[in-house]
């Protein structure tokens, strides 16, 4: 006999075996809902048979697995049908009746007809009855109850059988919810449990400790550092004790605790269980997002960060799934905070792309992207080409945005990426994931230079073939600005004719804008253009016809006369990329203009620019935050007359910015005080845990300054009244005071706003109206303490309050990149420059110092002071009242001499105040 | 103490299912038609990777998904998104576990319904309320079927037949 026909002879014999699977099974357990109901009658027989009713309790419970929904009454009877079941001494038959119990709804009515049998179970002999019957009450217990049997289960907690202890410690897990005071007396019996024998009623009770010592900060601290002391815990435990200390470390930076902490995460990586060696690894991976200070390098809280690298790298090559994506899955958080450091971890990554459990794969492929040096780029981009078509959208998106950091990271490799780019644009994909890869490219074509015509042409290929007409707009639009700065724009026109013969007619008129652009800056393909435009003068659509008419007329020079002057302007705002007022605010200020005057005609000047708008916005909305922030304190939320206040839109100009201008109306008419400029941020001008606490926000007006101080009463058992702001001004040359506004009455925790108006006296040296200033001022007020009907006057001082050069700015955040380009347009020649020596004593201090008194944005991270260098070059932009964009370029230097060093440049379009703002750092 | 686990689900290869657990507050399990809806998400995931002897595992929404799949069922264990996937693992492995023992090695949809009470009881005692339980087999085992004292060792023996003959079969069927 060969092998072959054993082989045969058992498959004939094993199939044999499995003969009765050909039969057509049955499910004992199925049945219909009325039927299975019925049958439980049984439950009520005098003689109980213990198999069948085991039997339809089974049939019950896969009715409700199946979704079936029982209603109340049926839910009722059923409970009633099973509490008869208590009769059978079957161990069986109970087990399956507290399950069916846990099972269904039952209802707070009728939960005592089982609560009596429960408890005579719990002190049965048997260690099976009592833990069940704790579980079965942990579900049904209500408060009250709980604390009649509560010595039952304080008791249990401390029980010999694991089995018992568990179930009372977790009965208190539930109870937390519902009475938490009942679970408070149970504190030593929880403690004492956590050193069980038992591995899991250590994991329970730990988790309950840490639940009933949570909220007090101390005792949390000083459980969780003496449990790190103890030895002996089980893995599942020690996962949780980590979890805890690293919970600490998060919420509370004290250097002694944080040392004994991190020596007892870091000896959990050598730990014997592989669980806790991973939730160790974890809690450094978690700690390194929120450890700033560490933030780019090798370490947390001074920790080297090695080990716990070490610990994921060896799980990389586990042979079990779970552990390999457990691994990759940390990894790829980490490498979203610290690429640099997981980078050591490429050589182990790499063959995860091929792993057969795709989801490690493409964890590892977008690690890798994140992480991976340039040589391996050409590689990572052939893995990935394999992968889109199987990967979900969300994740699409994630691949994009690595792959644009990559090709910005390692720019000699545009052609592949973008190529890579390019042809995922041609593949099935929703219009989210197209405009994504198209600004992808956009932002790469104009960060890269040499990879600006490959860009270009890569889009142009997409628009051939695009189905999005809002992309193809915007794709023209950018062709019409690039292509006239690339060797041979001719090449590009092609496409862009192509769209106005087979496209519609937005995008058909986004083409004729941007052929007009490339003529206007490249005058040897004017009459080529011209020509193509011809065929548009007769288009169907009128707002097609229209442009291509002007855009011809205007090209062949054939306007004259005032239509000429007409004709410079209009080439002036056609070729300008930005417009001169933000759209948004022309909106809004229209809308108010034909509400308020529609026979007076509008005049555009009015609408405040892009940066103005912006900065007030975002003004408004710090002050919001803060107010808020206010709100919340509160204990009893109530709405304040500042809450009304902080929700209303943001002020454009004097007529849409009501509110501070109606608050001080008595004061000063809303046409005298102008427009509101900005906000700042509220600055406390109390301490934060001061009886009373007051912020100042400073309102910004061209000729004014109104003074809000949001002033908060702490004191629970008093009430201010006729609160009012002492205010002494030392330069009456250069600042009056309009008047003031007191608050009448500031009950316990409403924050409530007194108001100072200011006026600037002169327009300053360099009539750019921005005096400076320092004011003493002082809360002012009769206190009554309850009961009180008379009280006093007393008065509470503040720090002064000052007006410096940083309040009439705003910072302005640019995206990267964007600071060079526009430092290069603003004029040279209009830059102010100075040299100061300073007071720091290192440079990421004066770098700081300098951002804050300036009150600028740093760009481009130049904030990020590399401390082991001699100097560093700071950039910051912000917007100055008015409007104004100003940029500043701040050499910094260490000299052993001389000391700080300062080199500051600043550029805007008004000379006097870029002087202005230079000579403010004196 | 938050919930290690949000579901256990048992399901058929067609995606039926055979028991099902599932814990918390969540929306996602707010009622059936969710539910539904949840495991249809975890079928279709699962069988893109195809069932190797070993416990896999995937993200399913914000949720840690382990599973195991066996002949004509697939036993899923699903855990909040930030939990530590190898505490799953050791409860994953408890239950297939304490899986095999009930129905003597022979997991089929057919041989779990037969069994069906057991399983029910196992699931009740490797979790409560979303909270680990047991990951014992032993343990669990013992616990389901109320039996007193300390766990024995099973029976060896036995087991290690079963094993065996599952082995050789699935590997016979492989072949022809």
């Amino acid at each position: 006999m060969n092998a072959q026909t054993i082989r045969e002879k058992i498959t004939a014999a094993v199939k044999e075996n499995f003969k009765s699977e050909e039969k057509p099974f049955v499910n004992p357990y199925a049945g219909e809902k009325s039927t299975v109901l019925l049958e439980t009658r049984a439950f009520s027989e005098p003689h109980l048979n213990a198999k069948k009713c085991c039997h339809l309790l089974t049939k019950v419970l896969y009715l409700i697995t199946q979704g079936e929904k029982l209603s109340s009454k049926e839910t009722t009877d059923l409970f009633f049908g099973a509490t008869k079941l208590f009769q059978s001494s079957s161990e069986r038959l109970r087990r399956m009746t507290y399950l069916l119990i846990k099972s269904i709804k039952v209802s707070e009515t009728e939960v005592f007809i089982v609560t009596s049998t429960l408890t005579k179970d719990m002190s049965s002999k048997s260690d099976c009855y009592r833990a069940n019957a704790i579980r079965v009450l942990s579900r049904i217990l209500d408060p009250s109850m709980a604390a009649q049997i509560d010595r039952y289960l304080k008791n249990a907690i401390v029980d010999k059988s694991p089995f018992v202890a568990s179930a009372a410690i977790i009965c208190g897990i539930n109870l937390m919810r519902s009475a938490p005071e009942v679970v408070r007396r149970w504190v030593n019996e929880v403690t004492e449990s956590v050193s069980s024998k038992s591995p899991m009623v250590q994991f329970h009770a730990l988790g309950l400790l840490y639940e009933l010592k949570r909220n007090d900060r101390l005792a949390l601290h000083k459980v969780v550092s003496q449990l790190t002391k103890s030895f002996g815990k089980s893995p599942m435990a020690e996962c949780l004790l980590i979890r805890y200390a690293t919970q600490v470390l998060k919420a509370e930076r004290d250097s002694a605790l944080e040392h004994a902490l991190m020596d007892y995460l870091e000896s959990c990586l050598r730990h014997k269980s592989e669980m806790a060696m991973f939730e160790a690894a974890k809690a450094f991976c978690e700690l390194a997002v929120v450890d700033e200070q560490g933030s780019g390098g090798a370490t947390v809280f001074g920790y080297d960060m090695l080990p716990a690298l070490t610990v994921l790298q060896i799980f990389l090559t586990s042979p079990k799934p779970v552990v390999r994506f457990a691994s990759i899955r940390m990894l790829n958080k980490l490498a979203q905070v610290r690429p640099h450091v997981v980078s050591r971890c490429n050589v182990d990554m790499e063959p995860l792309l091929t792993d057969q459990n795709r989801n490690i794969a493409t964890l590892a492929l977008t690690t890798l992207l994140k992480t991976g040096h340039e040589s391996n780029v050409d590689r990572l981009i052939k893995q990935i080409t394999t992968f889109m078509t199987e990967i979900s959208d969300n994740f699409k998106v994630e691949v994009v945005r690595a792959v644009k950091t990559l090709c910005l990271t390692y720019p000699s490799k545009y052609k592949v990426l973008m190529a890579f780019l390019s042809s995922n644009l041609r593949e099935e994909g929703s219009a989210e994931f197209k405009k994504d890869i198209v600004d992808a490219l956009i932002l790469l074509v104009e960060q890269i230079p040499q990879a600006k015509e490959t860009g270009l042409l890569h889009l142009c290929e997409f628009i051939e073939d695009c189905e999005y007409p809002s992309l193809c707009t915007k794709i023209l639009s950018f062709l019409g600005n690039e292509t006239p700065t690339t060797s041979s724009p001719s090449k590009f026109i092609r496409f862009i004719y192509n769209r106005l013969i087979l496209e519609n007619a937005l995008v058909r008129a986004a083409g004729v804008d941007a052929l007009t652009k490339i003529a206007l800056k490249c005058p040897t393909l004017k009459k080529d253009i011209l020509t193509l435009l011809e065929s548009c003068t007769t288009d169907n659509d009128d707002e097609v016809r229209d442009r291509t008419n002007l855009y011809c007329n205007m090209l062949e020079g054939k306007m004259g006369g005032k239509d000429g002057d007409l004709l410079v302007e209009f080439n002036g705002v056609l070729m300008k990329a930005d417009l001169e007022f933000s759209l948004d605010a022309l909106c809004q200020t229209l809308e108010a203009h034909i509400a308020a005057q529609p026979e007076l005609p509008f005049d555009v000047k009015a609408v405040p620019t892009e940066e103005a708008y912006e900065s007030q916005k975002a003004a408004m909305q710090a002050i919001n935050a803060a107010k808020q922030q206010a709100q919340t304190k509160a204990k009893e939320p109530t709405k304040a007359p500042a809450a009304g206040k902080a929700e209303a839109p943001s002020p454009v100009s004097a007529p849409s910015a009501p509110d501070i201008a109606a608050k001080v109306a008595d004061l000063i008419s809303a046409e005298d005080l102008g427009a509101l400029q900005h906000s700042c941020k509220p600055k406390l001008a109390t301490e934060s845990e001061a009886e009373y606490v007051v912020q100042v926000i400073k309102h910004m007006y061209i000729n004014h300054v109104v003074l809000e101080f949001v002033t908060t009463n702490t004191l629970q058992d008093q009430v201010l009244e006729d609160v009012d702001i002492k205010f002494t001004i030392g330069d009456p040359s250069s600042w009056g005071e309009l008047g003031r506004l007191g608050i009448e009455a500031l009950p316990y925790d409403r924050p409530a706003s007194a108001y100072v108006v200011l006026q600037k006296m002169h327009e300053g040296d360099d009539g750019l109206r921005t005096l400076l200033g320092t004011f003493q001022a002082a809360l002012d007020y009769t206190v009554k303490e309850e009961g009180d009907d008379l009280g006093y006057r007393d008065t509470y001082p503040m720090e002064n309050v000052t007006i410096a050069m940083g309040d009439y700015m705003v910072p302005r955040h640019l995206r990267p990149g964007e600071f060079k380009s526009m430092w290069e347009s603003l004029q040279q020649a209009d830059e102010a420059v100075s040299k100061f020596s300073l007071n720091f004593k290192t440079l990421e201090s004066a770098a700081t110092g300098l951002t804050t008194s300036l009150n600028m944005a740093p760009c481009d991270k130049s904030d990020k002071v590399d401390t082991t260098a001699r100097g560093h070059t700071l950039l910051l932009s912000g917007t100055f009242i008015g409007g104004l964009q100003v940029l500043c370029k701040a050499l910094i230097g260490l000299d052993q001499s001389y000391g700080c060093l300062l080199k500051l440049a600043c550029r805007s379009k008004n000379p006097a105040a870029s002087q202005a703002i230079v000579h403010s750092v004196e | 103490m938050h919930n290690q686990v949000a579901a256990i689900v048992v399901l058929d290869s067609d995606g039926g299912r055979i028991a099902v657990k599932y814990f918390g507050e969540h929306d996602d399990f707010k009622d059936f038609a969710a539910q539904q809806k949840f495991e249809k998400q975890l079928s279709e995931k699962s069988n893109r990777l195809t069932g190797r002897n070993d416990v896999e595992i995937m993200m399913v929404g914000e949720y840690l998904a382990l599973f195991r799949s066996s002949n004509d069922v697939v036993v899923y264990l699903v855990g909040e998104g930030d939990e530590n996937e190898l505490m799953l693992l050791e409860l994953m492995n408890a239950i297939y576990q304490c899986i095999c023992t009930i129905t003597g090695n022979q997991v089929w949809r057919r041989s779990l319904l037969e069994h069906l009470d057991s399983l029910f009881l196992m699931l009740d005692e490797c979790t409560d309320g979303g909270i680990i339980f047991g990951t014992d087999p032993a343990i669990i085992t013992q616990r389901s079927n109320m039996l007193e004292g300390e766990p024995q060792e099973g029976q060896p023996f036995q087991a290690a037949l079963a094993s065996a003959r599952e082995h050789i079969s699935r590997q016979l069927f492989s072949q022809s």
